[in-house]
């Protein structure tokens, strides 16, 4: 059997980078960031990120193969900020995001159970 | 500079979370002030990412039933498997740094008691990254412990047969008390026996993730939709005869439109949320053609910011902590790219 292990799919390769990034040859402040084992999920997520930030022009994402556990990240951004800086920006907003939603959702669940366990006692 | 841009210090959200309901296996919860690129990576890392166990691999040694060995095993594989934490008894990993711990979601995460297999530096398997299960029924003997009048009827082996060789690990046989109320059998169904058969073999569940096969997913459902925002053009609505507020009401599938009183019926409201959408254009259309200014009396549209989640666990995770282990796999990934974009930054400059 020479199917690859399944776990390849998102377990990164052994000495393989999370990310890597290739400045655009003609245009710029433009670049293709790689991020390796990341799919949809992280790709749609910093796409719509950037986009929020004015200096970005153009923020896309692409998984070049089904195949490929691969996800390739465009941006060009406004002269004199480059783009690993606005993605760095991007990741940092979206991990407070989470951070946010994390918290949101704990305290919320301990609310409805509390809720949950003070409705036979009144009846 | 794209139409998505926002001044910089709005560019983190503050989103905000409400739970709407929250029962034994399902829960439906509002995430709002946030956008869909969120919700939705929540919804994929839920269904492929979380990580749970599942039986993986089964050796027979006994099969004399009418179904194959392979169909056998694919059935063992569905079968939900629950790791239960028991604070002070279960004996946790002690490899685990107190980075790693602090970045899992709460000390109940499988990953302090497992480890994949692959990062297991035994051999095949053992204790710390598997859990054995066995199996043996012979139906001439268990037959012989059923009532009289089903005697002669086959025998259906169900999860409950299952012996689990670690006490916090076990197969879930229902997802709520309602579903063991309901069923005609102890458990998950695996096969049947008729007079003579006989099955035995031993079973081993490993950890993994939806991505790598469908039987790792710890939910059934996990959707989320945008809230809608509705308004009604009431006054407009109460000028019209009772006859044709009741056609408005009729024009979407029953339950969609309703009356804000059953007695008074002056009202018109809306009683399913998450239809309405798909039918606003006909309400629109029909009080538009039943109103003397020629103007719908009603507007309903999809928000871009708050959206409804529905979960619906299998019973292996419980259904909050479903969504917990999800968030904290965003939050890893995150946190990775940080450290990856740092780097990069570094190799920039």
């Amino acid at each position: 059997m020479n199917a690859p292990e399944r776990h390849r799919s998102y377990q990164l390769d052994e000495g393989q980078a999370r990310m890597t990034y290739e400045p655009d040859q003609r245009v710029a402040s433009a670049g293709t960031f790689t991020i390796n084992k990341e799919d949809h999920t992280v790709g749609n997520l910093l796409r719509m990120q950037l986009l929020r930030d004015g200096d970005t022009r153009f923020a896309g994402y692409q998984l070049p193969h089904p195949l490929e556990h691969v996800c390739h990240v465009k941006v060009e951004t406004a002269p004199g900020r480059a783009p690993v800086e606005v993605m760095g920006g991007a990741v940092t907003d979206l991990r407070q995001e989470v951070e946010l939603l994390d918290r949101g959702f704990r305290d919320e669940c301990a609310r409805a159970r509390e809720e949950a366990d003070a409705r036979p006692m009144e009846t | 500079m794209s139409c998505y841009s926002v001044a910089a210090d709005q560019r983190a959200r503050r989103p905000e979370v409400e739970v709407l309901s929250l029962e034994e296996n399902q829960m439906s919860f509002e995430v709002k002030k946030t956008d869909a690129s969120m919700a939705n990576a929540l919804r994929r890392v839920i269904i492929a990412e979380v990580v749970t166990m599942a039986i993986d691999l089964v050796t027979f040694e006994e099969n004399t039933s009418c179904i194959d060995d392979e169909i056998i095993a694919h059935r063992l594989g569905l079968i939900p498997i629950k790791y239960a934490f028991k604070p002070g008894k279960t004996k946790l990993r002690e490899d685990v740094s107190n980075d790693e711990a602090a970045a899992m979601s709460s000390e109940r995460d499988i990953q302090r008691r497992f480890r994949f297999t692959r990062d297991c530096d035994c051999d095949g398997y053992c204790d710390w990254c598997a859990c054995t299960f066995k199996l043996h029924v012979k139906y001439d003997e268990v037959i012989k412990n059923v009532p009289e009048h089903e005697k002669n009827q086959p025998y259906t082996v169900t999860s409950i047969n299952l012996e689990s060789d670690d006490p916090d690990v076990f197969p879930v046989h229902f997802v709520s008390e309602r579903e063991r109320n309901t069923s005609s059998e102890p458990g998950i169904a695996i096969v049947k026996l008729a007079k003579g058969q006989e099955i035995k073999l031993s079973c081993i569940a490993k950890l993994g993730c939806g991505k790598e096969h469908a039987k790792w997913t710890p939910v059934s459902k996990c959707v989320f939709r945008p809230k809608p925002t509705i308004s009604w053009d009431d006054n407009a609505v109460r000028a019209l005869p009772p006859n044709l507020r009741n056609i408005i009401v009729d024009v979407c599938p029953a339950g969609v439109l309703g009356y804000e009183d059953e007695r008074d019926r002056t009202s018109i409201v809306v009683k399913n949320e998450a239809a309405i959408l798909d039918f606003t254009k006909d309400i629109q259309d029909l009080t538009k053609q039943l109103s003397p200014q020629n103007k719908p009396m009603f507007h309903a549209s999809a928000s871009t910011t708050d959206f409804v989640f529905e979960v619906e666990s299998l019973g292996g995770v419980p259904v909050d902590d479903c969504v917990l282990c999800g968030l904290n796999e965003i939050k890893r990934k995150l946190t990775n790219l940080q450290v990856a974009v740092a780097e990069v930054a570094a190799e920039q400059a």
